[in-house]
């Protein structure tokens, strides 16, 4: 009998032959994504120059110095503006915009200078940033660390650094020999956590020696700058000193409010539920088509046109309830600061509803049955999650993979979503994303009903 | 069943040498049938005769490749006959996650039914199914019959002048049906044409005043039981008999017999024997085989005469092959 069973849900599967392709289709779809994103799609920098901008308050021939040396770095694109005299607050909106990831200041003291190295470096660093794509952040603070490291060994004794020379040769470093083993230490060794997380790494074990010395003193600044770890919440500012220059790390976007990463999961989390509702939901159209009630439908005053609008501004609707409770909860429970900025959450809620009740709908018309759309949903949902962020920050994926995102609607709520609540934007600035999902909307939605068609009048 | 009484008024539905291909197929081979105003006509055919796809080129679900169909005198026309032509499906074209009242107003208002009319139609639709006590329960709960009385209460809330009805009584009890076809003779009362599709032979002869039966994309017969019936086998009758053989052996002379008279012999036990045959003139005929059966020396038990039904004249237009499509 047991075997009966067996045999019978055998044949069954089997002559599913949609289902029997899914069986062993689906798992090597998702490996394949997975392994994309997180073997070779996550970088341990950031995948393209990141844009920053400096302000020298000071002007010495130190600080035209440290310039020198960021500049000569080829992964940060300095933006000209800085130069021209951007005040801080104009830098705080740059970065506030996303034009900029980072603002490098170098600020003179307020105080009187009191040791020999205040008097040679009268100066501390104040990096202003946006904390939303760590790997940068990480990365342009790590780059003014090195920096400094090799302005201070080249202007300071071995005994005025503190550091023992015996064994390493650091006099013998070249300095940019030496920015470079940081940097390659940080390429190798860091994931996810990207400041000041600097270990050994051969070629040049002497160099990273150095920096390990030069660090040691450091806080926990790892973690409190890893919202992934801690929420960033409370910590606007992380400070600590390399050779006596005092370095701040200030997070522009991060002040004020109680956890912003929540925001963006929230985000994330709340489209791909939206992609899985719609189509979910937009699968009773084929029901109705196959017992027949489409027929009946369709034989009343009630058109294809009024049927696919009717259930698309429905599944909007719906969709639009399901977010905003669950933002609701979000800011109960996680802080998210919902009620500063409601007209910018409806505005993405519906416009990422109404792409998604389209796309759910594009689905429906284009399957002929519940068991076909329920497999092709599901591939195509998880792929555009994974793809569009709402599993993984795209800043962690490689350029193309973060290119490729940009197709999804994932990728488009949560650029918008982020500009609402994480860069506190205003709502004038959600045009491309609500141009795009409210596009894509219409565009699914008329794909929809050119499929539908089909079942009109044969 | 006097059907004169329609000749004289524009018919409901007139179809002229409809024709409709899927592909290589041919659905539709130059359909031509008239359903009267007020009149019940069964549509009849085995499966695959073209019945489904000639409802639906009615229903306007398909567009006829050639041909012409009036509804009431007019062409069909795109939106045209929405309010005189009700459609009630085979399937449960209802919400099961509705209650019955809700399924009712959804299906009124999308006839263009709202306020007043709405509310009286509901409650005569609810009054008409039986349904009155069970209004605000979910259809999902309703037992086969009570959905197939909603299913068809749904097709006619708008008070349609036509109802096309594809086989309303499938699967449900003999009281459910019996409820079923009252309500559909209450639809016939008040002048509802019904054109009515359905493999139940019983259900056709009984409910329907003219029969039309399809094969092959053709109309093979159409007219009253009574007419078809002649047409198909005439005034010939299925004779039984009962046959006693004592000894448990054919005598020889009986054996010609029935050999003479065409009659098929079936052997119930060593001692009882049953033959059949269809007979020409029976009160002429009969009486002269029981004689010759008599002489032979056996006891014919039983004799039985049935008049031809739905069933045979069905198989005498459309033969017994199977039909699997």
């Amino acid at each position: 009998m047991i075997w009966n069973i067996f045999a019978l849900s055998f044949r069954q599967w089997i002559n599913r032959p949609w289902e029997v392709v899914l069986t062993f289709f689906l798992p090597i779809v998702f490996f394949s994504i997975f392994a994309l994103i997180f073997g070779r799609g996550i970088r341990s920098q950031p995948s393209q120059s990141v844009p920053v901008s400096l302000i020298d308050e000071v002007k010495d021939l130190q600080s035209q110095e440290l310039i020198q040396l960021l500049k000569n770095d080829p992964q940060l694109r300095f933006d000209t503006l800085g130069e021209g005299g951007m005040s801080g607050e104009q830098a705080k909106s740059r970065i506030q915009r996303g034009d900029l990831t980072a603002c490098i200041v170098i600020r003179p003291f307020s105080h009187s200078l009191n040791s020999d190295r205040e008097k040679l470096f009268p100066w501390s660093i104040r990096i202003l940033a946006d904390q939303s794509d760590q790997l940068a952040v990480g990365y342009v603070e790590s780059t003014v660390r090195a920096s400094l490291t090799r302005l201070a060994m080249s202007k300071l004794s071995p005994e005025e650094t503190g550091i023992s020379s015996t064994g390493l040769g650091v006099n013998q470093v070249d300095p940019p020999q030496a920015a470079q083993g940081v940097h390659q230490a940080e390429e190798d060794e860091v994931l996810l956590a990207p400041a000041a997380k600097l270990t050994p790494n051969p070629p040049d074990q002497r160099m990273n020696r150095v920096s390990q010395e030069l660090l040691s003193d450091l806080p926990q600044v790892e973690n409190e700058l890893d919202p992934l770890k801690n929420g960033s919440a409370g910590k606007p500012v992380v400070e600590e000193q390399v050779l006596g220059i005092q370095v701040q790390v200030q997070n522009v976007l991060d002040a004020g409010k109680a956890n912003p990463v929540v925001s963006m999961y929230a985000a994330g989390i709340a489209v791909m539920f939206l992609l899985f509702n719609a189509t979910a939901g937009s699968g009773v159209l084929i029901d109705e088509r196959a017992n027949q009630t489409l027929d009946r439908l369709l034989g009343s005053h009630l058109s294809m046109d009024q049927l696919l609008l009717g259930k698309w501004f429905y599944m909007a609707f719906l969709g639009t309830m399901q977010v905003t409770v669950m933002f609701i909860w979000a800011s109960r429970v996680f802080g998210v600061n919902l009620v500063e900025h409601l007209d910018g959450f409806f505005m993405m809620t519906v416009a990422t509803s109404l792409a998604a009740s389209g796309f759910g709908l594009f689905l429906a018309t284009l399957c002929q049955s519940r068991a076909q759309l329920n497999g092709i949903s599901t591939v195509v949902v998880l792929t555009m999650s994974a793809l569009g962020g709402s599993m993984v920050p795209r800043y962690l994926m490689n350029e193309s993979l973060q290119h490729a995102g940009l197709l999804t609607f994932n990728a488009w709520a949560i650029d918008g979503y982020d500009k609402i609540f994480w860069r506190e934007l205003p709502v004038n600035t959600l045009g491309p994303q609500l141009a795009v999902l409210t596009l894509s909307g219409v565009i699914f939605l008329s794909i929809a009903r050119l499929l539908a068609i089909r079942w009109e009048s044969k | 069943m006097d059907i004169s009484r329609f000749s004289d008024e524009i018919p409901a539905i007139e179809v002229r040498n409809l024709r409709k291909r899927f592909g290589r197929q041919i659905a539709l081979d130059g359909v031509h049938f008239r359903l009267q105003q007020g009149e019940r006509l069964g549509l009849l055919g085995p499966n695959g005769a073209g019945k489904t796809t000639l409802v639906r080129c009615l229903a306007r679900r398909i567009r006829a490749d050639e041909g012409e169909i009036q509804i009431l005198g007019a062409p069909l026309a795109p939106g045209g006959t929405l309010s005189v032509l009700g459609v009630v499906p085979q399937e449960l074209a209802i919400y099961e996650d509705l209650t019955a009242k809700q399924n009712l107003k959804f299906f009124g208002r999308i006839h263009g039914m709202s306020g007043r009319r709405l509310k009286e139609r509901v409650h005569w639709a609810l009054d008409w199914t039986g349904l009155s006590d069970r209004s605000g329960q979910l259809v999902r709960y309703f037992s086969g019959g009570m959905k197939r009385r909603i299913n068809l209460a749904c097709g006619v809330m708008h008070a349609p002048k036509i109802l096309l009805l594809d086989e309303p009584t499938v699967g449900v009890d003999p009281q459910s049906r019996e409820r079923i076809y009252t309500m559909i003779d209450s639809l016939s009362a008040e002048g509802c044409s019904v054109l009515l599709t359905t493999h139940h032979m019983e259900e056709a002869e009984g409910q329907c005043e003219r029969l039309v039966i399809m094969d092959r994309g053709q109309i093979v017969a159409d007219g009253t039981i009574d007419v078809l019936t002649g047409q198909a086998i005439g005034s010939s009758r299925y004779v039984r008999l009962r046959i006693h053989v004592q000894s448990g052996c054919m005598p020889r002379d009986l054996l010609s017999t029935l050999e003479r008279w065409e009659m098929e012999m079936v052997s119930e036990s060593d001692l009882e024997k049953i033959a059949t045959m269809r007979m020409h003139e029976v009160a002429q005929n009969l009486p002269n085989l029981l004689e010759e059966i008599h002489r032979s020396g056996v006891l014919v038990t039983d004799v039985e005469v049935q008049s031809p039904s739905l069933h045979d004249v069905f198989l005498e237009f459309t033969g017994a092959q199977l039909r699997d499509v």
